[in-house]
Order: structure tokens, then sequence, then C-alpha cells
């Protein structure tokens, strides 16, 4: 047996005994994965590219109770599934989630360590099976940066019944990482050794109106005055405002969800000044979902679900820019249609047919299909 | 024994030593606290009066028998814990019972008049923000007055409350199964010798 199958092994049979013992210990393993056949069918200049399978995530949930009112919870991360390929094809592994939760009352509770950051639907709860579509929403990835994590401490409770909320002060982000084109999302810092020379500043509020609807909206603010790599880079007063709403709409067979998101750079001319990445100065989007379980139509004594939905985006990174042109390209809309197959709630096999245009593009289509699980 | 199939071997003894730690059962009433357990009769049924507590046998033929009528796959318990309290409405039953949320495991006590009907299911203690929304009211009242395990069905006649599919599911399951056990022993069974 050569070394590293032997290492191996021995990692293998060590979880499984640690889990075993943590199990009688109060720990909780879970976990969640996706598949993805992603295939480009059509672009603007006619080529057909060949479609890639990716096992694009492989996610373990590991908690532990110390008692009834202190835990800890934890969510691990190997995108497409390796990691030696090199940068440029090669996945990552990831800390999304470590946190220890220290409930005091169902009114407040503390939550220290890297959390979520509270912000839009798919980004709190991001299970494929829990959403429709083999890709997640693109506002959620380009407006809300999915999966958006941030070392940091706060509270969280219900203030009365229905009413749910989280508030955290978090490492900010770092302004050399945001672009015109991506957004935020660079900006993250991940938990990796966060500057806190930014900080940042997030709450949420969730309201069961009945029950079949649901609305909540988040607040999220970072100042950008310093970078992790240009400390001094004269960047005082610029900062990034976030504001986002939500509402989700389940009855019987039907189902619709829709999300707005704004968010502004103030004093954006000093940061692209430094970083000449044109960060636009205001980003707006948002998204409509509307879905119906047809199968409980036919067959209304079966749990499993044949959802057909259809989804409409519309964002745009450069919704106002300063001192410069806003590229057309980053004015996008897109149109998801698909079906999505649950055999039962935390398993999905998803297919979809997206449209995707900019001001600058009118054809991309892909054509996409997945599996995906979490327990 | 080859390299290979030693370590199926101990893969395999892994597996059978976490077993058992893998499944849940019907609890005793100590298991889920008493403070708890007070809080949520005092806000349920609004009493102070103290529980009557009875050890219901449930032997093995019987289980093999409702086993198949199960949702939840989960071995059934040799003893279900059944509680009573004489209210000015007549009596009450509370049977308590975990059940599995998205990655943990919550407490909740099963609520029922003397004919069986379901009076409240009461989540005693949520440890995850995910799915918490199934202690609201607002989903707890589609339980009420329902008497029959065919009348609590996921989906169909329990609507799942957005946010929290895994645990209204699971929860939906839990006392579909209690009410199977319920029917089978009755709500005045014979305590345990």
């Amino acid at each position: 047996m050569n070394v590293s199958r032997y290492i191996l092994m021995s990692l293998v049979l060590g979880l499984l005994a640690g889990v075993a013992r943590a199990q009688e210990q109060r720990a909780t393993l879970g976990g969640y994965g996706e598949l993805h056949y992603n295939d480009v069918t059509n672009t603007d200049d006619g080529e057909n590219p060949a479609g890639r399978l990716d096992f694009h995530r492989f996610v373990v949930f590991i908690g532990y109770e110390f008692n009834d009112w202190v835990s800890f919870h934890s969510e691990t991360e190997l995108e497409h599934t390796l990691i030696e390929a090199g940068e440029e094809e090669g996945g990552e592994v990831a800390l999304e989630q470590a946190y220890i939760d220290l409930r005091y009352d169902p009114v407040i509770g503390v939550r220290a360590g890297l959390v979520l950051v509270p912000v839009g639907i798919i980004n709190p709860v991001h299970e494929p099976p829990t959403f429709n579509g083999v890709e997640r929403p693109n506002v959620e990835k380009v407006l809300i940066p999915t999966t958006w994590r941030e070392s940091g401490i706060g509270i969280y409770g219900r203030l009365v019944d229905r009413l749910h909320y989280e508030a955290y002060v978090m490492a900010g982000l770092t302004p050399g990482g945001l672009s015109g084109k991506d957004g935020i999302r660079g900006g993250r810092q991940e938990g990796l050794r966060s500057s806190t020379n930014n900080l940042a500043f997030a709450a949420r509020l969730s309201y069961q109106v009945n029950l079949n609807l649901s609305v909540g909206g988040a607040f999220y603010t970072s100042s950008l005055a310093s970078d992790k790599t240009e400390p001094e880079a004269g960047l005082d007063g610029v900062r990034f405002n976030l504001l986002e709403a939500h509402a989700r709409y389940l009855k019987k067979g039907l189902e619709a969800r829709g999300l707005v998101v704004y968010s502004t750079v103030l004093d954006v001319d000093k940061l692209n000044a430094v970083f000449d990445k044109g960060v636009g100065k205001r980003q707006f989007g948002g998204y409509l979902e509307l879905g119906y379980d047809v199968l409980g139509l036919i067959a209304p004594e079966t749990e499993q679900q044949v959802t057909v939905f259809g989804r409409y985006e519309v964002y745009d990174t450069q919704t106002a820019t300063e001192g410069f042109t806003a590229n057309d390209a980053y004015a996008r809309r897109e149109t998801t249609l698909g079906l999505t197959y649950r055999p039962t709630p935390q398993v999905a096999l998803k297919l979809d047919h997206q449209w995707l245009y900019t001001k600058a593009s009118h054809n991309l289509r892909q054509f996409n299909l997945g599996v995906g699980y979490n327990f | 024994m080859s390299t290979r199939s030693n370590l199926r071997g101990r893969l395999g003894l892994c597996l059978l030593v976490m077993w058992p730690t893998w499944v849940a059962a019907q609890v005793a009433p100590e298991a889920v606290g008493a403070a708890q357990l007070q809080a949520s009769v005092r806000a349920v049924l609004g009493t102070e009066a103290p529980v009557a507590w009875t050890a219901v046998p449930l032997d093995a033929a019987l289980r093999e028998r409702l086993t198949p009528e199960l949702k939840r796959r989960r071995p059934l318990p040799d003893t279900l814990f059944l509680g009573r309290i004489d209210t000015p409405d007549g009596p009450r039953y509370l049977i308590p019972d975990e059940a599995p949320s998205r990655s943990e495991t919550f407490s909740f006590v099963l609520y029922l008049d003397e004919e069986g009907g379901i009076v409240d299911v009461d989540v005693l203690q949520y440890r995850e923000n995910y799915g918490a929304e199934i202690d609201y009211p607002v989903f707890r009242r589609q339980f009420h007055g329902r008497k029959r395990p065919g009348e609590v069905r996921f989906r169909r006649t329990i609507q799942n409350i957005s946010g929290a599919t895994i645990s209204a599911r699971s929860i939906t399951h839990a006392v579909h199964d209690l009410l199977i056990l319920v029917g089978a022993v009755g709500l005045d069974p014979p305590e345990r010798p």
C-alpha cells in the first residue's frame, strides 16, 4: 500500500470513529452537494463550446451541542472536486461557516465566528434542493455575492411572534477587490486573515405574514477607507451601502419568490482613482420567479414534486457611474425556464434553459442539468 | 485478507458502531427537560397542574405490525411515554418526542384531547435558525382538531412554510407516527408492570 493510500484510509477511519464518538456526545453531521452540466448552446460569435460536467460543490456540516443553549455550527466546502489541477481549472477548499451560538433565550442569542452575511434569499439558505434552477440566481451571485461570509459577532432572535432579526458587526470589504463587472464579489475577505481596518454592519428582519407569505429585508454597510494591500491609498470617506428586500409565497402547488437589491459606493471616484477598476457608483437588480408543482395535480397523494418554473432577472453593476461611461455588457437580463423534480424534499434533479442578454450581446443561451441533495 | 477487503471490514465496523447513534426514538419526559415541559404546559393549557406519566409498553409484535405504517424511518421504541393532565375542559394528554431539523434535532410535545384530537403541537427547543418557523402558531394551527394519521399529511393537509421545508416535513411525519401509536394503544392503556 502506498503512503498516500494509507494516509487516506487513516483519515477516513479516524473521521468515522470520531463521528461515532461525536454522535454519542450530541454532535451533528450533515451536508449538501450538487453536480452541474452546463452547455452554452449559442453565443454572439456563433461558437458552440463543449458542455461541461462539474461536481460544483461538496459540503459537509459538522455541529456540536455543548449544552441546551451553547452550540457550534460549521460548513466546509470542496468546490470543483479537486485542488491540484492548477489555478485556472482547479477547485478550492473553503470554510463557509464556523460559529458559536449562545442561545440565551428565543428573544436573544449571541453568534460569533465566521458567519453568513444575512442578506438575500439564497445566501442564508443555499442548499440545492431549496431553490429552482441548476445555477443560483445571478442577482444573488453578483450583487449579493453568495456564499457571502465574514468573521464577526452579532445577535439574533425573535422580537415578537413571527418577526425574526439578526445583526452583526463583521470584517468589511477590501476595496481593491471591487470591480465594475463583478461588483463587490472580489471584495469579500471570507475570514482569511481579514483586515479589521474596514468594519461592516449587517442587519436583517424576517416576518412571516401568514402561512403562505414571508417577507424580509436587509441592510449592509462597509467602510472602504483602507485596503489590505494599499492601506494608505487615500480612500477616506469611501463606503459601500446595500439595501435588499425579498418575499416568498407558497400555497399548495404554487410558489413564488422575488427580490430587489440596491447598493451604492460613496466617493466612488476616489476608489476608481486608486484601483482603476471601473466600479459603478450604483448597482441595482432583482428577480421574480414563479413555479408550480404539476405532479400534485395528477398525484395528490405523493410527496414528490415536479415544479415547472420561470425566472426573470435584471441586474446592472454600473447602474450609475462617475467620470466614465457605463459598460453596456454589465446591464444584464436573464430568463430561465425549467423543471425541478424532487423525489423527496431533500433531493432535486434539475433541468433548465437560460437566455442571457446584455445591452451589448443578445444571443447567449445555456442549457443546464443538475442533481443536488442536502441532509 | 487483502488490503482492500481489510479496509472494507474496518469501514463496516465503524458504520456498525455508529448506527445505533444515528436513529432517534420517542423520548422520556425527562429527556426534554422538566422546566421546558412545564413552561409548555402553562403556555398551551394554561395550568400549573402536575403531569401524571404512564410508561406504556410497546411489545415486539405490535412494533412489527405498526412499523410499515410509519412515515419516519426509525425503530419504534419499546415504551411510549404518555402524560395526562386534568383541566376544566377535560383530560389532556401529552406525548414528548424529538425529530430532526436540517442538521440538528428539536424536541416537541403533542397535545391531545380525550377524543384523541390534536390540541396543539408545541416545539420546546429549536436550536437552528433555519426552519424555526414551525413553531409559529400560524403553522401549528394546521394540526388542531386532526385525529387520524391520514389527516396529517405533509404538503396535503399540512402545508409547508417557506424556508422550513425539512422541519415542517419532519414534525408532520413525527406527529403522524405518534397518532398511529396512540391509535394502537389508546389514551388510557395499562402501564408497564
